[in-house]
């Protein structure tokens, strides 16, 4: 379970803060997947990124952060244990899918590799992407690296899972189904989920608008 | 740990080398025997055709190289892989550009004997040839020529970061021809985003010395060649002479680099103002441009071919146009001399580059920590000071470690000095734009910070880095005034030796040592570019 607590998020210019987003509690459940809506510039990837651990330099962010209750606020992004999967950039592009999938999880993995490859080649064989075990990202189509980069994500055992207008760069007929395929992953496997996006069509499950520097109404829960 | 490290690199390769070269200026001359006074200035300006003969190349062959390689650059935009042609031809050092640009051009060279072998006309070396042996036009070529790959270089860079064609289709929507709308739109912002790598090729003009020796005037030497001299004469006229021409030198400097920020600003004025002709001049056309590709890419390999054929020439007498016979027999007889520059040469140049590439990534790493991405100017301020003082202070600051056998690191740290600079300029762009995605990515699966450096973006950043090692290895090859100075003619390089002997008008001894302090660079590029890495900039 994901929790957020008495957040406050503020832009900082010329040593002035003006508040952006307040969140006073925003909890996941397991399996559960939370879609933040809003427009551009309203926080909500501001608000990811800090439960992500990055460093925000031009941002004045105050609030707790718990997952699975234990608090996470101070640890680095390596030890959060949270899988990201963002608008570009989901897998390394100087590294085959092979070299990809074992890097996923060689930093907490303690299988030894044999089993860590036997993992992952088993998953890209579920996906009928096996063939593309040693090719590089580049050579990938879109729906084949979106699939790919959320297994690498999953292969990393995250505890939780922040996507951020992940699927924004597939064509409309492929973004659907991936985000059917990607979503049923994230609920089989029981991972919360925070999704922030700005698109209708990519939300899911419970959804959350942000307006106004706060979180305004539970919309809908698609 | 990268904080202090930047502070180190500041410290070394930054500040004390351009303190203490500004130190010694200011030094020597409120110094009682050496002080500069009017009646100082008074004498060297005497020297008038000297200072004018170094404003002008100092005006001519930057402005040359930078038009000619903005009429140029639209080919870049056509054809991406031309900027493959560059890495080689940046790879050439000037000394071994200019001994076989004399050899193709000169009023001997090739060239001539091509023309007489076809038609007779020459049956003996024609006197008016524009490119005569030693002239000031045969420097001012030689410049041109060698500093255009580096505009070039520049300027694609820059294609990559602006949206060219919508500027061009936009253009052509309003009327424009594909090439006005070049010169009107695009070259404007390119010339304001060429001021720092043209204050360097201005600087280096202004204060080149080994050029001029090889293929400049011998009765009107250039400024820098004449305070070059002055301070191997022991007089103390001669001092005085090299401390205030010196000061000149600083002082045209600083007058061209003000002329040189308003450059750009000038050009737009100019060519805003200019009235649209809608009839396209024949040579204002993407074609010509890339028949001057194709003659670069030629002139390139014509280079190393007569290096090859002179340094294996046993007899090659005027008009004949092929050597009486080859033969290695002055490899073999020169073998014993070469082995010693060659091998300082390689040697000061792998851990120059070493250290200058180390160095900028350093630098590049703490802008990055301190998310300050602008490009540091700072870094490259050796590359705007003339090299005649600035060596002359280390000269006078070092006196007593360089009298105790210290040369070699002092040439060594005097070379890391010029590689950083460069390598910084190369490894700027990508190291800048560099994604922090890919390493929060890599810090979500559990990596530390360190890690992902190593294993993520060090990895993807390898073809600018080994690019960076690489002009960093040739620039160092190139050094000619700091291994010469520091060195006290117990360092010899590939190119303190080319000087020496091509000056002294032996260009068939001095094209072996052209060929070889032209291969050495040459050998790192080719090696670089048979790398196949998936670097950053390949995927983004």
């Amino acid at each position: 379970m994901l929790n957020i607590r008495n957040l406050n998020i503020g832009t900082l210019s010329d040593s002035a803060m003006t508040p952006l987003l307040s969140v006073e509690e925003l909890t996941i459940n397991k399996g559960e997947i939370v879609t933040l809506m809003g427009p551009s510039g309203v926080g909500k990837s501001t608000l990811l990124r800090w439960v992500l651990g990055e460093s925000l330099p031009y941002f004045c962010i105050e609030g707790e952060l718990t997952l699975n209750g234990k608090n996470i606020g101070d640890l680095s992004i390596a030890k959060r244990q949270l899988g990201m999967m963002f608008q570009k950039g989901g897998l390394f592009p100087h590294l085959t899918v092979k070299e990809n999938c074992l890097f996923a999880q060689k930093a907490r993995s303690v299988l030894p590799v044999k089993q860590q490859k036997g993992k992952a080649s088993t998953m890209l064989k579920k996906l009928g992407l096996w063939e593309k075990w040693s090719v590089y990202p580049d050579s990938l189509s879109g729906g084949q690296y979106a699939r790919i980069a959320l297994i690498c994500s999953l292969l990393a055992e995250p505890q939780a899972m922040l996507l951020d207008e992940p699927f924004s760069a597939l064509d409309a007929n492929l973004r659907e189904e991936v985000r059917q395929w990607a979503f049923a992953q994230l609920q089989e496997k029981e991972i919360p989920t925070l999704l922030v996006t700005h698109d209708r069509a990519d939300a899911c499950g419970r959804i959350l608008k942000l307006e106004q520097g706060e979180i305004q109404q539970e919309v809908a829960n698609v | 740990m990268v904080r202090t490290l930047s502070i180190v690199v500041w410290l070394l390769l930054i500040i004390l080398p351009i303190g203490s070269g500004v130190l010694f200026l200011l030094l020597s001359s409120f110094h009682p025997q050496t002080v500069v006074n009017s009646a100082a200035l008074v004498n060297l300006l005497s020297e008038y055709e000297s200072i004018v003969g170094s404003f002008m190349l100092a005006v001519v062959a930057p402005l040359g190289a930078c038009y000619l390689a903005l009429w140029m650059a639209p080919g870049l935009l056509q054809r991406p892989r031309l900027q493959q042609l560059l890495s080689p031809l940046l790879s050439i050092p000037h000394v071994s550009f200019a001994v076989g640009l004399m050899l193709l051009m000169s009023p001997s060279g090739w060239l001539i004997r091509l023309v007489d072998s076809v038609s007779g006309l020459f049956p003996s070396p024609p006197a008016g040839w524009p490119l005569p042996e030693k002239s000031l036009v045969t420097v001012m070529v030689v410049l041109v020529l060698k500093e255009l790959p580096f505009l070039l270089l520049m300027i694609s860079a820059q294609l990559k970061q602006l949206p060219v064609s919508s500027w061009l289709t936009q253009a052509q929507s309003c009327g424009y021809s594909e090439r006005q709308a070049w010169w009107r739109i695009v070259a404007p912002e390119l010339l304001r985003r060429l001021t720092l790598p043209m204050a360097a090729v201005i600087i280096y003009s202004l204060s080149v010395v080994d050029i001029p020796l090889l293929v400049g005037s011998n009765t009107q030497a250039l400024l820098a060649q004449r305070v070059y001299e002055w301070t191997f004469q022991f007089s103390t006229d001669s001092q005085v002479k090299s401390i205030t021409g010196a000061w000149v030198l600083l002082a045209m400097a600083f007058v061209l680099l003000l002329i040189n920020t308003r450059h750009a600003a000038m050009y737009r004025c100019l060519v805003l103002c200019k009235k649209v002709n809608t009839r396209s001049a024949w040579w204002n056309s993407n074609k010509a441009s890339q028949y001057v590709w194709a003659l670069l890419g030629i002139l390139a390999l014509a280079i190393i071919v007569i290096l090859a054929l002179q340094s294996l020439a046993s007899h090659w007498f005027y008009p004949t146009l092929w050597p009486a016979s080859l033969s290695l027999e002055r490899w073999q007889t020169e073998g014993p001399y070469l082995a010693e520059p060659a091998s300082y040469s390689f040697w000061l140049a792998l851990t120059s580059a070493l250290f200058g590439t180390l160095a900028a990534i350093v630098l590049l790493q703490r802008q990055r920590q301190k998310a300050a991405n602008a490009f540091y100017w700072p870094v490259l301020i050796a590359l705007f000071i003339p090299q005649v003082p600035l060596i002359l202070g280390w000269q006078f600051v070092l006196r007593e470690p360089l009298s105790d056998g210290w040369q070699i690191g002092w040439v060594l740290w005097s070379h890391a000095v010029y590689t950083l600079p460069y390598s910084y300029l190369v490894l700027y762009g990508a190291y800048v734009r560099f994604d922090q995605q890919w390493l929060t990515r890599a810090q979500s699966l559990g990596y530390s910070a360190r890690e992902a450096w190593w294993r993520i973006m060090l990895p993807m950043l390898k073809q600018p880095i080994a690019v960076a090692f690489a002009v960093a290895f040739a620039v160092s090859i190139a050094q000619y005034l700091p291994t010469q100075w520091l060195g006290q003619g117990l360092t010899p390089t590939l190119t303190t030796e080319a000087v020496s002997v091509a000056s002294g008008g032996d260009w068939r001894i001095g094209s072996l040592y052209a060929l070889l302090q032209m291969l050495l660079p040459l050998v790192v590029f080719v090696a670089i570019g048979l790398i196949r890495t998936q670097s950053y900039a390949e995927h983004s």
